[in-house]
C-alpha cells in the first residue's frame, strides 16, 4: 500500500538561549494509508511538535513532509490551508474550542470554514455528536462543560469534515477509561470504515494497543518501533 | 515598592511598546488640543494688548468715538481742559491697502500723528532717517522690520489706498525694532495728521485722543472726570484693560472650540482606558499571582494609577510640544477671520507658564482618571482566578444600577438641553450672558455624550445578537464585538463622538448657511458692490460721496446708493449698524418685518427719526416695534424708534438698521463704505462691472463684488469660522480611527488562540483578513451610525434652540453628505486600520497559539 505520510530527515529546532534545542532530531518515518499509528515517549520527546509538522501546522527547521506523495515545503500558504481543511483532521492536546461557539457550532466549525456546510455533512456530523455521545450537550458553551466533554467535541470537530488523515494529541488524555474506551472504539472503526489514517499520540499503554504500530519517542528520535500483535507485548514496553 | 514597580510594570511597559505608545499619545491628545486652543486664545488676547500697550505708549487713557465714524477734532481741546490731564494727543488712524510698484502688497495700520504733540505720549526711535514734519504731505514712516520684508529702503516710494485714490508716500524713516516699531506686528506706519485727514476723509475730525497724565494722578478719577464732560459722546479707556472687549468677541469662536476641546479629550481618555484596561487584562495572571503571594488591594490599586501618572506625564510633555505646534498651525487657519472679524492679526503664539503647568497637570490627572475604572477591576481579580485556563465566553455588561445611572445621566445631558431651548424664561434668561450659555450647553453636551458612552454596552448588547449567520467569519467578528462589550462601547465611542461632532458642526453650518442665503435672496438686491475692501473687513478704507455720483454716471447703471457698516459699542457688545439711503434703499432690497407690516415699515423709515433692529438684538436687549432705542454719538444721545424688528441673518448680537441723513446728522461722518449699484434692465451685470472696473481700479484700488460672489464670500466666512473646529474634529477623527486600530491589535494579540485554531482548521488567510477586518468595519459601521443619529439629533436641537435664541425662523437641515461621509470616512478608516493587525495575526506561527504558554 502506499505511503499516505512520509516524514523525512526532520529537524525541528527551537532557540534556547545561546544554542539551538532540537526538539526533533533527524527523524524519519512512513506512515501507510489506513494505518492506525500510536506514538508514545515521554513528555518533550517531541510527539506534539511531530503531529503539528505532519499536520501542516509548522514547518520543519529541515527535512520534509509528504503527504499523499506531496511535499509540504513545496506548498503555498493557501495549498497548506487546503491540507489542513480538506486532508487532517486535528484533535489538539488542549481541546481549543472557540468559547462563544456551542458544542455543536464548534463541530461544525470546520464545515463553515471550508464552505461545506451542506446537509448531508451536517447529517453525519449529528452522526459523530451522537457516537461522542454529546446528543445532551450540543447546545452548551465549553465554559459550561467539564474537560471530558470538551475533550470530545474536540474529536468530534476533527471528525466532521471526515479527514483522510486523523492526527490525534493524547485525545484521551482527559477521559475516565470507559469513556475513552469509547473514544478509542470510534477511532478504530473510523480507521476500519472510512479507511482513515490516524497517528495519535498517548502516555497510556492500554490505548496505544489499539494501533497497528507504536513507535517510542526519545530526544526527538524514534526509539523503539513494534507492531501490535497482542496486548501482551505492549505491557512490556 | 520600587522593585515590584519595575518588575511589574515597567517590564510590561517596555515589552507592549506600541500599546505604551498609545497610552502616550492618547494623553497627549487631549493635552495638545487644550494647550492649542489655550495658546491661541491668548496669543489673540496678547497680540491685541501688545497693538494697545505699545501703540498707546506713555498714555494712560484713550478717548475713542463707540464706532468708526470719528470724533470731531475740538474733543482733544475739551479733554486737554480736564483738570490733572497733562496732554491729549490727537491720533487719526486707519487700516489701509498698501502697493508696492504698482501691486498691491497687504495692509498697513497707518497712524496719522502731529509730530509735535506726539512725543508726550511716544518715544520713536529711528533705525534709519527720521520722523516726519508736521505738515509734511507724501511723506511715511514704516518699520524696520515691514521695509525689509518688503525689499524698501529710505527715500523708495509707496502707495496708499485713500478716499481719493491711490496716493503716492516717499518712505522717509524707518522705525526700529522697539517700542512702536513693534505695533502690530510691523504693520504699522506714521504720517502726517492731516495727511492722514485727507487721506481718510477725516476733515476736522480725529479717531483718538491719547491723554497722557499728570503724574501721581489715578487713571481711573480722570477717567471718570472725562467721562462725565463727554456724557456718551465717546468711550473713555484704559488701554491696558482693552483686552476684555475682544475677549468678548472671542467668546462665541471659543465654544466651538471648547466643544472640539473636550471632544478631544473624550476621545483621548477612551483611548487610554481602553488600553489600560487591556494591560490589566493582559495582567491577570500576574496581578493574582501577587494577590495569591499577599499583596494587597491598596498596593495592587496604586501599582496601576501610578503607572498611568507616569504615563500621563509623558503624554503631557508630548502634548504641550505638539499643542504649541498646533497653535501654531490653528493661528495660520484663522488668521484670515481674525483679520476679518476682529480686525487684529497674531503675532506670536509662543508657550506661556501658565498653559504649560495646566497641560503638565492635565495629563497625568486625565490618565489617573482614566485608570479608576480598569484599577477598579484589577481589584476584582481573585487571588486565583486567572489561574483558570480558560477564558470566559461572555464577559456580563454590568450591574442595573450601573444601567439606571448610565440613563440618568443621559436623561440629564439631554434634558438639561431641551429645557435651554424650550423653556422660554430660561432660555432668555440664560442667553442673555454668551460664557453663562457655553459654559451651560457644553456641560450639557458633556452629560448627553457620557451617558451615551456608559450606555454603549448595553445597547450593544441588546443590537448585537447572537447571531446564526451562514457565514463564520460574520458569526465570530459579532460573538467578539459581543463578547467583551466595555470594549467594544470604548472603542466605538471614541469614532462616534468625532463623528457625532462632525456631522453635529456641518448641520448647524450648512442649515446657517442656507437661511442666510435665503435671507440674502429676498434682500440683497443690488448687482454690483464697489468698495475699497472686504464687506466689514479691517482695510475697508472708506470712498467719499463723490465718488458715488461719478459713478451713476457710467452707462448701464440704473441705481446707486451708499451704504455703511460701523460697528457701535453698544453695552459693551460691538453691534453692526447698517447705514442706508433709506429712500432708494427698498426701490432694489428688501427687509423682512417680524410682524409682516411692511409697507408701514418702509414709510416710516423713510421718514427718518427711525431705525430698524434684527430680532437678535430686540431679543438680546429686550426692545420690541414701537421702543425708543438710545444710542451714543459724537454729538450727544441719539433717539430713535423702533419702526421694524426683522428678520436678519444675523447670529451674534444683530443689527442696527438706520437711514444714511441720521447717521450724517448725529456721528457727522459723510463718507461711504460701499456703493451698491444696479445696472439697467438692458445691461449685463458683467459689463457694467467691467466698466467700473476699468475707469476706477488703477486709480482708487477699488474692489468690485457681483452679487454672487459677494454671497459667496459670506459663506466662505461662515466657513472659515469653523476652520479650526474642523481641524481638530479631523485629528479627533483620525484618532479614534487609530484606536479602532489600536483595539483590533489588542484584540488580536488577546485571541492569539482562537485565530491559531481556525487557522489550524484550514481557514485560509484571505478568511483571516476578513475576520480581522469585519470586525473593524463593522465597530466603525456602529460607530458613524450611533455618530450620525447624535449628530443629528444634536445638530437639530442646536440648531433649533439658536433659532429661538436668535429669535429667526431658520430650519434644520440633515447634513446627509456629511452623513455620508462620515460613512465613508470610518469605514475605510476602519478598513485600513486592519491591515496591521490582520498582518501581524498572519505573521505568528499558527503552533504558537494552540499550546500552552
Ligand atoms: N515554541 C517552542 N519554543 C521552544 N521550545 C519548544 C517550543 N515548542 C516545543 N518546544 C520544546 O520542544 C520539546 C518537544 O515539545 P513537545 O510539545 O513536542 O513535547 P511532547 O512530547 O508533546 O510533550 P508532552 O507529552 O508533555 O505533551 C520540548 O522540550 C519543548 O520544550
Ligand atoms: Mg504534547
Amino acid at each position: 500500500m502506499a505511503n499516505k505520510v512520509e516524514v523525512k530527515d526532520v529537524f525541528k529546532t527551537y532557540k534556547r538561549g545561546k544554542t539551538g534545542f532540537h526538539a526533533l532530531n533527524g527523524i524519519s518515518l512512513s506512515i501507510k494509508e489506513g494505518e492506525f499509528l500510536a506514538v508514545m515517549g515521554p513528555s518533550g520527546s517531541g510527539k506534539s511538535t511531530l503531529l503539528h509538522l505532519i499536520g501542516a501546522l509548522d514547518k520543519p527547521t529541515s527535512g520534509d513532509v509528504l503527504i499523499d506523495g506531496t511535499f509540504l515545503s513545496s506548498l503555498s500558504d493557501d495549498a497548506l490551508s487546503q491540507i489542513r481543511r480538506e486532508k487532517v483532521g486535528f484533535i489538539f492536546q488542549q481541546f481549543n474550542l472557540l468559547p462563544t461557539l456551542t458544542a455543536r457550532e464548534n463541530i461544525l466549525l470546520p464545515l463553515k470554514i471550508a464552505g461545506k456546510s451542506s446537509r448531508e455533512n451536517e447529517k453525519y456530523a449529528n452522526e459523530i455528536i451522537e457516537a461522542v455521545g454529546l446528543t445532551n450537550f450540543s447546545d452548551h458553551l465549553p465554559e459550561e462543560m467539564s474537560g471530558g466533554q470538551m475533550q470530545r467535541v474536540g474529536i468530534a470537530r476533527a471528525l466532521a469534515i471526515r479527514p483522510s488523515i486523523i492526527l490525534a494529541d493524547e485525545p484521551t488524555g482527559n477521559l475516565d477509561s470507559k469513556t475513552s474506551e469509547e473514544i478509542l472504539k470510534l477511532l478504530k472503526d473510523c480507521q476500519e470504515k472510512f479507511k482513515q489514517t490516524i497517528i495519535m499520540v498517548t502516555h497510556d499503554a492500554k490505548a496505544a494497543a489499539y494501533g497497528d504500530r507504536i513507535i517510542r519517542l526519545k530526544d526527538g528520535q524514534v526509539d523503539e518501533e513494534v507492531e501490535v500483535y497482542g496486548a501482551n507485548l505492549i505491557s512490556n514496553l | 515598592m520600587l522593585t515590584l514597580f519595575r518588575t511589574f510594570n515597567l517590564r510590561y511597559l517596555a515589552k507592549h511598546k506600541l500599546r505604551t505608545a498609545t497610552i502616550i499619545f492618547g494623553v497627549a491628545l487631549g493635552v495638545m488640543i487644550v494647550v492649542s486652543i489655550m495658546l491661541l486664545n491668548q496669543s489673540i488676547l496678547r497680540s491685541y494688548r501688545s497693538l494697545v500697550d505699545t501703540v498707546a505708549g506713555k498714555a494712560t487713557l484713550q478717548v475713542v468715538p463707540n464706532t468708526d465714524s470719528g470724533l470731531p477734532e475740538s474733543i482733544a481741546g475739551e479733554v486737554a481742559s480736564v483738570k490733572g490731564v497733562k496732554a491729549a494727543i490727537p491720533v487719526v488712524h486707519k487700516d489701509t491697502f498698501v502697493f508696492i510698484k504698482d501691486k498691491q502688497s497687504g495692509a498697513l495700520f497707518v497712524y496719522g500723528i502731529d509730530p509735535k504733540k506726539d512725543v508726550a505720549a511716544r518715544d520713536y526711535e529711528f533705525a534709519k532717517g527720521r520722523q516726519i514734519k508736521p505738515g509734511e504731505f507724501g511723506a511715511i514712516v514704516v518699520t524696520e522690520s515691514w521695509a525689509k520684508e518688503k525689499g524698501l529702503k529710505v527715500d523708495n516710494h509707496i502707495k496708499l489706498t485713500g478716499v481719493e485714490g491711490i496716493k503716492e508716500f516717499r518712505i522717509v524713516g524707518l522705525l526700529a525694532n522697539k517700542g512702536p516699531g513693534l505695533a502690530n506686528a510691523g504693520l504699522f506706519a506714521l504720517v502726517d495728521i492731516n495727511t492722514s485727514r485727507a487721506l481718510f476723509n477725516r476733515g476736522g475730525k480725529v479717531d483718538q485722543v491719547d491723554v497722557v497724565l499728570i503724574s501721581n494722578e489715578k487713571s481711573k478719577t480722570i477717567q471718570s472726570h472725562i467721562k462725565a464732560k463727554l456724557n456718551g459722546r465717546a468711550e473713555v479707556e484704559i488701554p491696558a484693560t482693552r483686552g476684555a472687549e475682544i475677549q468678548k468677541s472671542l467668546d462665541s469662536m471659543a465654544f466651538y472650540l471648547d466643544l472640539a476641546a473636550m471632544l478631544a479629550v473624550f476621545v483621548g481618555a477612551f483611548i487610554i482606558f481602553n488600553n489600560l484596561e487591556m494591560s490589566v487584562e493582559e495582567r491577570r495572571f500576574g496581578i493574582s499571582t501577587l494577590r495569591a503571594l499577599g499583596l494587597n488591594r491598596k498596593k495592587i490599586f496604586s501599582l496601576v494609577v501610578t503607572e498611568a501618572v507616569l504615563l500621563g506625564i509623558i503624554g503631557a510633555f508630548l502634548g504641550v510640544i505638539l499643542g504649541s505646534l498646533l497653535a501654531r498651525a490653528m493661528s495660520e487657519a484663522v488668521a484670515g477671520y481674525l483679520i476679518t472679524e476682529l480686525r487684529l492679526k497674531i503675532t506670536d503664539v509662543g508657550l506661556t507658564t501658565q498653559v504649560l503647568i495646566i497641560g503638565l497637570l492635565m495629563g497625568p490627572t486625565i490618565a489617573a482618571a482614566a485608570a479608576i475604572g480598569p484599577a477598579t477591576r484589577m481589584l476584582k481579580v481573585a487571588p486565583l482566578e486567572a489561574l483558570k485556563p480558560f477564558e470566559t465566553a461572555w464577559r456580563p455588561v454590568g450591574s442595573t444600577l450601573k444601567l439606571i445611572a448610565s440613563v440618568l445621566v443621559l436623561l440629564i445631558g439631554v434634558g438639561m438641553l431641551l429645557v435651554l431651548f424650550f423653556v422660554p424664561g430660561f432660555t432668555d434668561k440664560i442667553s442673555k450672558n454668551t460664557p453663562q450659555l457655553t459654559n451651560y450647553l457644553l456641560v450639557s453636551i458633556f452629560f448627553a455624550f457620557l451617558g451615551m458612552v456608559l450606555l454603549m454596552p448595553y445597547i450593544l448588547a441588546i443590537t448585537i445578537k447572537r447571531s446564526n449567520s451562514r457565514s463564520f467569519v460574520l458569526r465570530l467578528a459579532l460573538d467578539n464585538l459581543r463578547r467583551v462589550p466595555g470594549r467594544t462601547a470604548a472603542t466605538i465611542t471614541g469614532m462616534m463622538i468625532a463623528l457625532a461632532m462632525m456631522i453635529t458642526i456641518v448641520g448647524m453650518v450648512d442649515s446657517w448657511k442656507y437661511y442666510v442665503d435665503d435671507v440674502f435672496d429676498k434682500s440683497l438686491g443690488w448687482d454690483i458692490l464697489v468698495q475699497t475692501g472686504f464687506f466689514s473687513g479691517s482695510a475697508n478704507v472708506p470712498l467719499n460721496e463723490g465718488f458715488g455720483k461719478e459713478l451713476a454716471k457710467i452707462e448701464g447703471v440704473q441705481h446707486v446708493e451708499a451704504r455703511n457698516f460701523p460697528f457701535i459699542k453698544f453695552r459693551g457688545y460691538n453691534i453692526q449698524m447698517d447705514i442706508f439711503e433709506m429712500d432708494k434703499f427698498f426701490d432694489i432690497s428688501y427687509l423682512e418685518p417680524k410682524d409682516g407690516k411692511y409697507d408701514q415699515m418702509v414709510k416710516d423709515l423713510k421718514a427718518g427719526g427711525s431705525v430698524a433692529v434684527s430680532a437678535m438684538f430686540a431679543k438680546k436687549f429686550g426692545y420690541k416695534k414701537g421702543d425708543i432705542l438710545k444710542l451714543d454719538t459724537p454729538t450727544g444721545k441719539a433717539r430713535l424708534k423702533i419702526v421694524g424688528v426683522i428678520n436678519d441673518a444675523g447670529v451674534d448680537n444683530g443689527f442696527i438698521y438706520i437711514d444714511r441723513r441720521d447717521y450724517k446728522r448725529y456721528w457727522k461722518d459723510n463718507s461711504v463704505d460701499a456703493f451698491a449699484v444696479k445696472a439697467g434692465k438692458d445691461y449685463s451685470v458683467s459689463t457694467v462691472s467691467k466698466k467700473i472696473k476699468d475707469r476706477w481700479e488703477k486709480s482708487y484700488g477699488i474692489k468690485i463684488r457681483e452679487n454672487k460672489e459677494f454671497r459667496n464670500e459670506i459663506m466662505s466666512m461662515l466657513d472659515q469660522q469653523f476652520a479650526l473646529t474642523n481641524m481638530i474634529i479631523y485629528v479627533a477623527i483620525l484618532v479614534a480611527g487609530f484606536g479602532i486600530m489600536n483595539s483590533a491589535l489588542i484584540n488580536i494579540l488577546q485571541r492569539k488562540r482562537e485565530l491559531s485554531v481556525i487557522r489550524a482548521l484550514g481557514a485560509k488567510r484571505r478568511q483571516i483578513k476578513n475576520l480581522i477586518l469585519s470586525e473593524s468595519v463593522i465597530t466603525g459601521f456602529i460607530g458613524a451610525a450611533f455618530g450620525g443619529i447624535i449628530g443629528i439629533g444634536l445638530g437639530a436641537i442646536i440648531v433649533v434652540g439658536q433659532g429661538m435664541i436668535v429669535d429667526v425662523p431658520i430650519k434644520y437641515l440633515i447634513p446627509w453628505m456629511a452623513i455620508i461621509g462620515s460613512f465613508i470616512i470610518a469605514l475605510s478608516l476602519t478598513a485600513i486600520g486592519s491591515v496591521i493587525p490582520a498582518r501581524v495575526a498572519l505573521k505568528r506561527e499558527i503552533v504558537e497559539g494552540i499550546s500552552y504558554e
